[in-house]
């Protein structure tokens, strides 16, 4: 059976978000490391999502784009300028099932 | 009573003693100095600061001319607080500038009940008007200008944003700090205003101070409500120029020039947060005094008009917390 990996927001490493209406950016503050990040409203809307509860790259596009399917390309777009993107700021963390 | 109120030798004395213990904005300092006439130069920037009623203070502070060969060699002033020196002797003639820099040290990393931005702050009808920016830009400049126009000075270096009253700014009307050609062009456009000691040669050129207004230093206690955030640079020869910039990525820019936000954790991330919630923010080039003031009125009194600010002050939640 293969392994499906989750990521998530550690609630330890909760994420603090500022927004303003009619930007395109958003500002993430993590508390504990005080570190601060300028990212898209896209970022933003996966980091909330994460924060809500770990989901798959599948069920973060499912829940972005209702509608659309979970084409390959564009869950890797997801996995790669995203959920990779944000594991290396510290952001999110993944754990396999 | 205001520090005025001695004569230049009973404050000489008072100094040379156990100190003169003012009121600075929320703080109380006291001051104590062996230097020769360092009482005169603070009588002419200090002198309608409020005499502190407290038995304690904030900061004490000394400035002495080091012992040994530079009492007499090229002499030298030292700076120490409650028995620390931060910084290397500077020069005599650089004492009362040395005091400045030093009281802003003593605020900016001590004083963390505030989340403390680098910054000019005044105000007009209640509301400030923000402008962090770094050295050369312009900053003081500009500030020293609205002040003598009547704008309240609330700082000319370190924004106070209250933690407990979100979106609040807290006054610490000090004297402003002008560097070169902005000493000359402040005189000019305002000769009434007050110019403390020249000291030349200083890590930042040519520095000279003009003294806060007796009403700023009167309405020393009282708070503005941020609602402008401006990002000014002085450009020779440039037509006023006012231009929206997003808040997130001005949020970045203030964080950047803040000397405690990490410090300060959530509730830093927070009070930053309601400070742009509150303001409209913009990018400002100038270089003509009687031109960009005008404009600047204009702006904030169009903003004190404008819902948002209800809109926001009444949403202290903000858009979109995580």
């Amino acid at each position: 059976m293969r392994a499906s990996t989750t990521w998530f927001v550690n609630p330890v490493n909760p994420l603090f978000f500022a927004a303003w209406p009619g930007e395109d950016a958003v500002v993430a503050y993590q508390s504990t490391s005080g570190d601060t990040h300028l990212i898209s409203a896209m970022g933003a809307a996966v980091l909330e999502l994460l924060q809500a509860a770990p989901l798959s790259a599948e069920a973060v596009f499912k829940d972005l784009f209702p509608d659309e399917e979970p084409v390959a390309e564009a869950l890797a777009t997801l996995r790669n300028n995203f959920l990779i993107h944000f594991e290396q700021l510290g952001l999110i963390e993944k754990s396999l099932s | 009573m205001i520090v005025a109120d001695y004569s230049e030798e009973a404050l000489q004395s008072l100094i040379a003693g156990s100190g003169l213990r003012f009121d600075v904005g929320p703080f109380v300092v006291n001051l104590q100095s062996s230097l020769d006439n360092f009482a005169a130069d603070i009588r002419l920037m200090y002198g309608t600061c409020p005499l502190s009623t407290q038995s304690f203070a904030d900061f004490h502070v000394r400035l002495d001319q080091p012992f040994g060969l530079r009492r007499w060699f090229r002499p030298q002033t030292n700076f120490t607080q409650d028995g620390r020196t931060p910084f290397k002797p500077l020069p005599l003639e650089q004492s009362f500038a040395m005091f400045e820099w030093g009281l802003n040290w003593c605020v900016s990393s001590q004083c963390h009940q505030y989340l403390i931005v680098h910054a000019a702050v005044v105000e007009r009808a209640g509301l400030a008007l923000i402008m962090p920016a770094p050295p050369g830009s312009g900053k003081s400049t500009l500030c020293a200008g609205l002040v003598a126009r009547g704008w309240r000075l609330l700082t000319d270096e370190l924004a106070l944003v209250s933690l407990e009253q979100p979106g609040e700014v807290i006054a610490l009307p000090r004297p402003i700090s002008l560097k070169n050609e902005s000493i000359d062009v402040i005189r000019e456009f305002a000769p009434q205003q007050v110019i403390g000691p020249i000291a030349h040669d200083t890590a930042k050129g040519t520095v000279a101070h003009m003294a806060a207004p007796p009403e700023s230093i009167r309405r020393g206690t009282e708070t503005a409500t941020s609602r402008l955030l401006i990002f000014p640079k002085y450009i020779p020869g440039a037509s006023t120029s006012i231009v929206p910039r997003q808040k997130a990525a001005s949020f970045m820019e203030l964080a950047e020039q803040s000397f405690n936000f990490n410090v300060l954790g959530e509730l830093g991330f927070q009070a930053l947060k309601q400070v742009l919630d509150n303001c409209d923010c913009y990018d400002l080039s100038y270089s003509d005094l009687d031109d960009v003031i005008p404009a600047l009125e204009q702006l904030i009194d169009a903003s004190g008009a404008s819902p948002a600010l209800d809109a926001s002050l009444t949403n202290s939640g903000g858009a979109t917390d995580g």
